[in-house]
């Protein structure tokens, strides 16, 4: 959207910020605005043409244009009271502030600190009418993670891994923390297995300091990674009842479709011991499982399960 | 066009802000560069009506009052200095840093572009927002549900929304949106159905503005917060005795609280084997419960109470029969 009203909303911080600075180079000025720098000779260009009612020459804004065109920076000369930018909007408010938000649940104490006198001084309200919540795990294990991410310390994670069911202590050089559709990660770097990692921060049960400090290791895989390997997984297709529906929301899908009163499901399938779980847990929910290997993979287990009871 | 737009506004909002009164229509016409194109006063009307929306679009608030102070007539237009400017504000290199971090958080378009504009905003108070934050922090807040701009820009301007949901058209006050577990939902005032709870991906058309902004005012934050307990899971009514295999069934292990690491009683029917520990687990829902333990497979008993044990020894025979 590059309309008048976006071009004006800027113009009204933008000119006093090169009054500000004088002698601004316009690719600085680009930058900071995250425009072009032909954007901002076309906002120059709009705001010499304006002043105080009246018309004269030293009632406009002025802008030394030979300059501007040899070297490409910016002098101003402003006579209005345009000195300072227009104050925070009702969605610029709400946005900064849940982003500072979602910043505060992940940081060590004394940013926090920090962002909580940020909050204030910007006098940014409490947002009662949005509400998020991310699955970011317990808090002095975070902190204890970002702590050690920023001291660069190695450390020994005791990790409730899902899809195993199974509790693994990983020594791990930490490298990042970021947050997923509102799950929060920690990508480190697995000492035992000598690959990169990524842990749910909410399956995190402990962080303890080894005492080593962390090394650098090649090749972080970003978020993307696990995108990838979506994508060249296996499929599986479930047949489920309609009170089963909910999964093809839940998890990332290939096809969903309705077939009669059931509805179709295609899951691609990074872990099947993951697909084994899901399918216990379905019970009679599912009518039909292809490739037929899964289903008989989790009627064995099924009857494993049985066998206890027996 | 679009320039000669630009500039009219912009001098609008510098005469209007530097007006010392109320200034009548026919003064701005007169004194504000860009208006003398309008040929005919009705042409002027329709332009200066646009340029006020326009300027209420990017958060100028405009003051009414009569131009003449003996007069009751409404004709006089201001910006008030007070309501215009960014307060003065200071901030520390760190925070500074922080800005530029929180500017990366939002992936959503919309809301991405609403915490970039207010980033300037503070660049241009003043302090320079360092580039380069600490980079081992990569919180990013997204939707990928295509309704959400809209229902953020309803929500935030107080604007009746219009959208179909479970086969019904809907006239909705939102009171508030609220993410859990990577689904966004809204709250709101349902015009004919009453107050509920509506899942942005549960939507079955482009939801869209209805009303002027401005049209209700959110009730009591107690009641706003009471409607909003339902997407909370249901607080636990019931307990079930699981025997756990040690190492093993986090989930429920982490759920509940183990008990001793041997059987306390003898139902009579199973010998809790020595690797297993007895844990007591809250629930609120049976069919989720019998879904938990079942997912767990053999590193999970039932000890009591008996229907729980039959729901999942029935839960996995049936299974056993689509494996067959």
């Amino acid at each position: 959207m590059t309309t008048s009203i976006d071009q004006v909303a800027r113009l009204l911080s933008e000119i006093p910020y090169i009054e500000a600075h004088p002698g601004i180079r316009v690719t600085e000025v680009a930058r900071v605005f995250g425009i072009s720098p032909a954007q901002v000779r076309k906002d120059v260009s709009v705001a010499i043409f304006c002043g105080l009612p009246g018309g004269y020459p030293s009632d406009l804004i002025d802008v030394d244009l030979d300059v501007l065109d040899d070297e490409g920076v910016l002098y101003l000369t402003n006579p209005t009271t345009l000195d300072r930018p227009l104050r925070l909007t009702i969605p610029e408010m709400a946005s900064l502030h849940l982003a500072l938000t979602v910043l505060r649940s992940l940081v060590p104490d004394d940013v926090v600190a920090s962002i909580d006198a940020l909050m204030a001084k910007v006098s940014l309200p409490s947002q009662p009418d949005i509400d998020l919540r991310l699955a970011a795990g317990d808090e002095a294990v975070r902190r204890m993670i970002t702590g050690a991410i920023a001291a660069g310390d190695q450390v020994q994670l005791t990790y409730e891994g899902r899809s195993r069911g199974h509790t693994t202590h990983p020594v791990v050089d930490p490298a990042s923390v970021y947050v997923a559709d509102s799950v929060a990660y920690l990508a480190a770097y697995d000492i035992a297995v000598s690959a990169w990692r990524t842990y749910r921060l909410d399956r995190v049960a402990r962080v303890e300091v080894t005492g080593q400090p962390s090394a650098p290791h090649p090749r972080q895989p970003g978020p993307q990674e696990w995108a990838q390997s979506l994508a060249t997984s296996a499929t599986v297709t479930l047949t489920v009842d309609q009170s089963a529906a909910w999964i093809g929301e839940y998890y990332p899908t290939r096809a969903v479709r309705p077939c009669g009163d059931e509805v179709v499901v295609e899951l691609p399938v990074v872990d099947p011991v993951w697909l084994v779980r899901l399918l216990l847990s379905l019970g009679g929910q599912v009518s039909r499982v292809e490739p037929g290997e899964y289903a008989r993979a989790a009627r064995d287990v099924a009857a494993d399960t049985l066998a206890l009871y027996s | 066009m679009a320039q000669r737009n630009s500039e009219r506004l912009l001098n609008l909002v510098i005469a209007l802000l530097d007006a010392p009164r109320f200034l009548s229509r026919e003064e701005i016409r007169q004194r504000v560069a860009g208006y003398e194109t309008a040929g005919s006063e009705a042409a002027f009307q329709r332009m200066f009506e646009r340029d006020k929306q326009d300027l209420r679009a990017m958060g100028v608030e405009l003051q009414i009052r009569p131009s003449d102070p003996s007069s009751a007539q409404l004709d006089g237009y201001r910006v008030a200095p007070s309501d215009f400017y960014l307060p003065h504000i200071h901030l520390t290199p760190q925070e500074s840093t922080l800005v530029g971090l929180a500017a990366a958080v939002w992936s959503e378009p919309t809301v991405a572009a609403d915490v970039g504009r207010a980033t300037v905003k503070l660049r241009a108070a003043g302090e320079d927002v360092a580039a380069g934050p600490a980079s081992f922090m990569m919180p990013r807040l997204g939707a990928r549900e295509p309704g959400f701009p809209v229902v953020w820009q309803a929500l935030l301007s107080r604007t009746p929304l219009r959208f179909t949901y479970h086969h019904a058209k809907r006239r909705v006050f939102p009171w508030r949106l609220i993410l859990r577990s990577g689904a966004w939902y809204v709250l709101g005032e349902d015009q004919a159905h009453g107050v509920r709870l509506f899942r942005l991906s549960r939507m079955e058309d482009a939801p869209r503005l209805d009303g002027e902004p401005g049209s209700y005012v959110l009730p009591d934050a107690a009641i706003i917060a009471d409607h909003a307990a339902r997407v909370e899971p249901p607080a636990p009514t019931a307990t079930v005795l699981l025997a756990l295999r040690r190492g093993a069934a986090d989930s429920l292990r982490r759920r509940g609280e183990v008990l001793t690491t041997a059987a306390p009683t003898d139902p009579g029917w199973l010998v809790t084997p020595p690797d297993f520990d007895v844990v007591a687990v809250s629930y609120a829902l049976v069919d989720e419960i019998v879904s938990a333990i079942c997912a767990a497979g053999p590193d999970v008993l039932v000890i009591e109470p008996g229907l729980i044990r039959e729901r999942v020894i029935a839960h996995l025979r049936a299974l056993v029969e689509v494996g067959s």
